[in-house]
């Protein structure tokens, strides 16, 4: 490219320093060839002769006379056109010979007097296409490599390619060739080659396309244009890629992956496993979309919006106990039918164990006085996961979709804790001792099948689509109770009882919930338009909670205790019909309107017999707001409001005793409640400034809420909550969010991250019969760094104060007003020869309160150091160490209303670790199909 | 007035019926309407590399199922004997941009001084919008014997290479005697009515020509925006990229691409 830049400047150089002499020159009239007039304003070129490139051009003025001074030497090629007449070309030469040419009269002669010409109309681009098609299938073709498309055309019947590139197909010329439905020009081979490879070519589409304007106007003016369609092969995607990795620790501290996926055209198949007890439980986020088939998570909606859901899939560690941690999965994806068809399948498995103790100091501040517990906790909890889905997309036209997903899931779930808890009057009295043995061992199953039709129109924006799907989810458990519990007297100490619980308690919960929802959007304008619903819904489910004392004589527990058993009927019949409106201009949307659902509530206690009917009509008012200043800029004010229903654990009338001194009891009166929710924000982003500003606000309150009405007995250290609906006040709560990033360009384009956040909550519950307000506040502000070279290095840190005030209107003068601090650091250095070395850091500080009369200070530091082998960097051994300072003691606080508790509880601390990982990879000869 | 003298010659010209000769209409002033389409199938797979596969890969194949593969806006060039304005149509309604590509978008506003051979030009940046001036871009036109039909006029095909390595294919007609075209694309005997460039998956075809005396202020050149040259924005464009610490060279370089085109 240099060389041919250089020769231009040549080239111009020359032609200036030429036409600095003045001597070359042409002249000449223009005439039409029979009757000998003037053809004004007729185009005159002159194009340099070795490679046709437009030297100088001028129009014949009125006079019929055309004249070019200041001309270069060279050869030359005269092109001399006007409209409706054929092309006069003449070569001709200046040199120091012939400076001066006169071409003299030339004649142009009308096209149509020239029978052998032809015309071949284009046309501009469309892509609709109808029509019958012909197909040829490029690979029953034998194409030598490199073979131009040219090359392949010839070789179909029907098809005649002639010297100059023209193409004739079953006698008629073709207008237009398309590549993948764009329009293919053709490549200048003295310009570009980057032609298309006749092996690129998967199949050659022949047929015959509407005019552009029957195209347009849908009346068909039989006009009809023969038409090539070029389809490439998709990118060949055959080979395989996978990773091992192993990695050994200290501590009997272990973690391991293997995952391998391989390609065979378009079909996709991967399975991977891990194993670990240093707290990974599953694949990276970044393997996850490597070797599971996450495409489906993500979604575009018409409008251009993308949607993900990641389900809760994966097993969780919240950083309490030791895990032992085993997963697996085998994923299947594959398009036929012209990518018409698709299936994605995929099985997945996991294994945790988390195992460890934990001690719980709590505090409930109460009108009456203050009572305490401690609680010691030693768990095994297990659970063993399978999960098993397939996807089914058919593509049944342009214009008609088919989904059918369907996935099952079966767990088994293990949980063993012995506890041991004390209960005091004030802070030293003790009220009673227990201690409890819990065991469960419980069966989920779950089944979800959805099949989704959607339609579209001719018309943009009219869609029609009907989705039914079904859920069921079936718990069965059976657990047992065990706990002797010594109850003082108050206030003399003396022991007043010594209650002692065995209990077998099967519960069986099974819910069915099966909907269908018709949708119809229509557009007014092409800016307005409505989309309508009716849904129709069914959910039963279905409470058996039993609890049977042990008989002490027979060993057997064949007692039923009544009032820890229940078996409960909930069924919900719901009609719902929406209208939602959508208007979308050129920088703004607006989209407001309502559902309403009727909802009949049938509640049965089977053990009773008593049936209680109702029925309400929920609301679910929506208003969006959003106008876009630029691509980067925009502000946008949302509106909702939605009802929750209370779940079947919340309205069954029965005692939970799971915990024996804190019994929870459910209220089959509850209704639903309704929560209003309002928020605004605005979001600006300069890329190369790198100025961002984000502010966000939000406003929601609660009518007629769920509350929990705890009763404590304060001699007995008891305790019992139930459910209610709370009339006459609403929990509100608001929060404020600012973030702004700006690059700085004098301190080496460092980012600088700084932002605060308040948050505000009112809320409000029952204790020993008073109501009770909550208000908590929190001022948040945080200042971090940022800066990242490419292949250099990346820093990022933030550190900021966190405020907390909060008040409850039955203790005012207790409180846990109080300042926290929340560091975060990591970074990545890489070094020469293929090393790295890296480190995360988190620090936190909880000042003290009125409450907890002592400073918290942690800081949990993990730092590694890699070294990658081989070009590709495919094997690297690394050494890691985790929580270097060995400071990650499990320990946590909080308050919430008047209660107050803190924890302590077994964590992952320091330990090294040893890895080793290794990719590999072997892609087979993918021809790119560029053009 | 010698504009409408020239209109009214042709026009007399044109209307008188001299035997057999056929004399052609030669429009001198007026506007154009293009639109530009672009295959934005294309567009996001080049986009697509090693490092962002994991998450535009899967994002690629969603926006196929539900995005049409073509993206058109509107444009239109209001030109005299020897001016032209070039002016993008918002769109009327919101078109989303989901990979951000400014291949996809139309940034800008572009007034041509033909007599003197300058074009001021109103360029948008990401969210900042520029101001250059700068003599008319030369380009190194190729003339072919292709020939076509767009909006009613006969155009002929040439071909070029700009930016030292993207190739352009343009359609021009000797109807339209005013050497100008779409976005700054020009330097051919007669009006662009026609233009692609091939590799970028882009295409600008005339949908409409209204021949008609345009006024002197349908011809008012830009004078929004941060003054500044075509060096110094490439050097803005380059080292803003660059600072952000996650743009590789290959990105920097189609986004240079992109915008000095």
């Amino acid at each position: 490219m240099r060389i041919n830049l250089t020769l231009l400047i040549i080239i111009c150089f020359f032609s200036i320093s030429a036409s600095a002499q003045n001597k070359y020159a042409v002249k000449g009239t223009v005439a039409d060839s029979v009757v000998n007039v003037k053809l004004v304003n007729t185009t005159v070129c002159i194009l340099n002769a070795k490679d046709s490139t437009l030297y100088k051009y001028t129009r014949v003025n009125a006079d019929g006379v055309f004249e070019m001074n200041n001309l270069k030497k060279g050869k030359f090629i005269l092109m001399v056109s006007y409209p409706d007449y054929a092309d006069y070309i003449e070569r001709f030469q200046l040199d120091s010979v012939k400076s001066n040419i006169n071409f003299g009269k030339i004649s142009l002669i009308l096209k149509s007097r020239l029978l052998h010409e032809v015309m071949i109309k284009g046309a501009k681009t469309a892509i609709k296409i109808k029509g019958d098609t012909t197909e040829f299938n490029a690979s029953s073709y034998v194409i030598q490599p490199n073979a131009k498309v040219e090359d392949l055309l010839k070789q179909l019947p029907g098809i005649e390619v002639d010297k100059d590139g023209k193409i004739t197909a079953q006698g008629q010329t073709v207008s237009k060739v398309l590549v993948d439905g764009e329009e293919f020009f053709g490549d200048d081979p003295t310009l570009v080659t980057k032609n298309i490879r006749a092996d690129m070519v998967d199949k050659v589409q022949l047929y015959d396309k509407k005019s552009d304007q029957a195209t347009f106007t849908g009346i068909d003016d039989g006009v009809k244009n023969k038409t090539i369609n070029i389809k490439l092969k998709e990118d060949k995607k055959n080979g395989y890629f996978g990773k091992v990795a192993v990695g050994a620790g200290t501590d009997k501290y272990y973690e391991g992956t293997g995952a391998f996926n391989a390609f065979k055209g378009k079909r996709r198949f991967s399975v991977y496993g891990t194993v670990g007890n240093d707290g990974t439980t599953g694949l990276s986020w970044e393997d996850a979309n490597k070797y599971t088939g996450s495409n489906d998570n993500m979604q575009f909606t018409d409008d251009g919006g993308i949607y993900f859901n990641y389900g809760g899939d994966d097993l969780y560690y919240n950083g309490q106990g030791i895990p032992v941690s085993r997963t697996g999965g085998i994923h299947f994806d594959n398009k036929w039918n012209n990518d018409k068809s698709s299936i994605n399948a995929n099985y997945k498995t996991g294994y945790l164990d988390v195992s460890g103790n934990s001690t719980t100091l709590s505090q409930y501040n109460l009108p009456t006085g203050i009572l305490s517990s401690n609680a010691a906790q030693v768990y095994d909890n297990s659970s063993f996961k399978q999960k098993a889905d397939a996807t089914y997309n058919f593509k049944i036209d342009s214009l008609t979709n088919l989904k059918i997903s369907i996935d099952g899931t079966i767990k088994n779930i293990k949980n063993h804790s012995n506890y041991s808890t004390s209960s005091f009057h004030g802070l030293d009295t003790l009220l009673n001792h227990a201690d409890r043995e819990t065991s469960s061992n419980s069966d989920q199953k779950q089944f979800n099948t959805t099949v989704f039709y959607n339609k579209k129109f001719m018309r943009p924006g009219r869609s029609f689509s009907v989705n039914v799907s079904e859920a069921y989810n079936e718990t069965r458990t059976k657990g047992y109770l065990k706990s002797i519990t010594t109850f003082y007297h108050y206030p003399t100490g003396a022991i007043d009882s010594i209650p002692t619980i065995n209990q077998y308690k099967p519960v069986t919960v099974i819910s069915n919930n099966l909907t269908g929802n018709i949708t119809y959007s229509e557009p007014f304008t092409k800016k307005f338009a409505v989309t309508l619903n009716y849904g129709l819904g069914f959910n039963n489910s279905t409470s058996d909670r039993e609890a049977f004392d042990i008989t002490p004589a027979t060993g057997e527990y064949d007692n039923i205790n009544t009032s820890y058993s229940n078996n409960y009927k909930f069924d919900q019949l719901s009609n719902q019909v929406g209208a939602i409106f959508n208007y979308r201009g050129a920088k703004t949307i607006l989209t407001f309107g309502t559902k309403a659902t009727d909802v009949s509530y049938n509640q049965t206690n089977i053990v009773n017999g008593r049936v209680l009917k109702r029925s309400f009509l929920n609301w679910s008012p929506q208003a969006n707001y959003q106008y876009k200043f630029s691509q980067q800029k925009s502000i946008s004010f949302y509106y909702n409001g939605s009802t929750t229903q209370p779940s079947i654990n919340q309205i069954q009338p029965v005692n939970d005793n799971s915990d024996n001194l804190n019994i929870v009891q459910g209220n089959p009166d509850l209704k639903p409640s309704f929560r209003n929710n309002f928020s605004a924000q605005y979001n600006s982003y300069k890329v190369l400034s790198g100025l961002s500003v984000y502010i966000s606000g939000n406003y929601s309150f609660t009518s007629n809420p769920i509350v929990n009405n705890t009763t404590f007995n304060t001699t007995s250290g008891k305790s019992l909550t139930e459910y209610a609906n709370l009339t006459g006040k609403t929990p509100h709560n608001w929060g404020l969010y600012l973030s702004v990033n700006q690059k700085i360009k004098p301190l080496f384009n460092i980012n600088v991250n700084t932002g605060g956040n308040i948050y505000s909550s009112t809320s409000y519950n029952y204790s020993n019969g008073k109501l009770n307000e909550t208000q908590s506040t929190n001022y948040n502000g945080r200042l971090g760094i940022s800066k990242s070279v490419e292949k250099k290095f990346d820093f990022y840190s933030s550190i900021g104060p966190t405020y907390t005030i909060s008040r409850s209107s039955l203790q005012p003068d207790i409180n846990n007003n109080g300042i926290n601090w929340n560091g975060y650091a990591s970074g990545t250095v890489y070094l020469p020869a293929k090393m790295e070395i890296g480190f995360d850091g988190n620090y936190s500080f909880k000042g003290k309160t009125q409450s907890f009369n002592e400073n918290l200070e942690k800081t949990t530091i993990n730092v590694r150091l890699a070294k990658s082998f081989f070009t590709e960097k495919n094997l690297k051994l690394s050494l890691a160490c985790n929580d270097i300072l060995n400071q990650n003691v499990g320990f946590n606080r909080s308050a919430y209303g008047t209660t107050f508790t803190q924890s302590s509880y077994t964590s992952i601390k320091r330990y090294f670790l040893f890895s080793i990982s290794y990719d590999f990879s072997r892609m087979g000869g993918a021809a790119e199909p560029k053009k | 007035m010698k504009r409408t003298l020239t209109i009214l010659i042709c026009a007399l010209l044109f209307c008188v019926p001299f035997a057999k000769a056929q004399y052609a209409h030669f429009t001198t002033a007026g506007t154009i309407e293009y639109d530009r389409t672009v295959n934005m199938f294309a567009v996001i797979k080049r986009m697509i590399n090693k490092e962002n596969e994991s998450w535009y890969g899967p994002a690629f194949e969603a926006f196929k199922k539900n995005q049409p593969q073509f993206r058109t806006l509107k444009s239109t060039l209001t030109f005299s004997k020897d001016r032209t304005l070039f002016t993008p149509i918002e769109p009327e309604v919101m078109q989303p941009n989901l990979f951000g590509s400014p291949m996809a978008d139309q940034n800008n506003t572009i007034y041509t001084d033909l007599a003197n051979s300058l074009i001021t030009m109103n360029k948008t940046v990401f969210e900042d919008k520029y101001l250059l001036k700068d003599s008319v871009r030369k380009i190194n036109w190729k003339i072919t014997s292709e020939t076509r039909d767009i909006a009613g006029y006969h155009c002929r095909r040439a071909n070029a290479l700009v930016l030292d390595s993207v190739y352009v294919v343009a359609f021009y007609t000797d109807q339209i005697p005013v050497t100008g075209g779409p976005e700054s694309f020009s330097g051919l005997p007669g009006m662009i009515l026609g233009l692609a460039i091939p590799h970028e998956n882009i295409t600008w075809f005339a949908t409409k020509v209204t021949d008609a005396p345009v006024t002197e202020k349908a011809l008012t050149p830009p004078a929004k925006g941060k003054t500044t040259t075509i060096k110094q924005l490439s050097t803005t464009i380059h080292d803003g990229l660059k600072s952000r610490g996650w743009y590789s060279d290959a990105e920097i370089q189609s986004y240079l691409k992109a915008f000095l085109l």
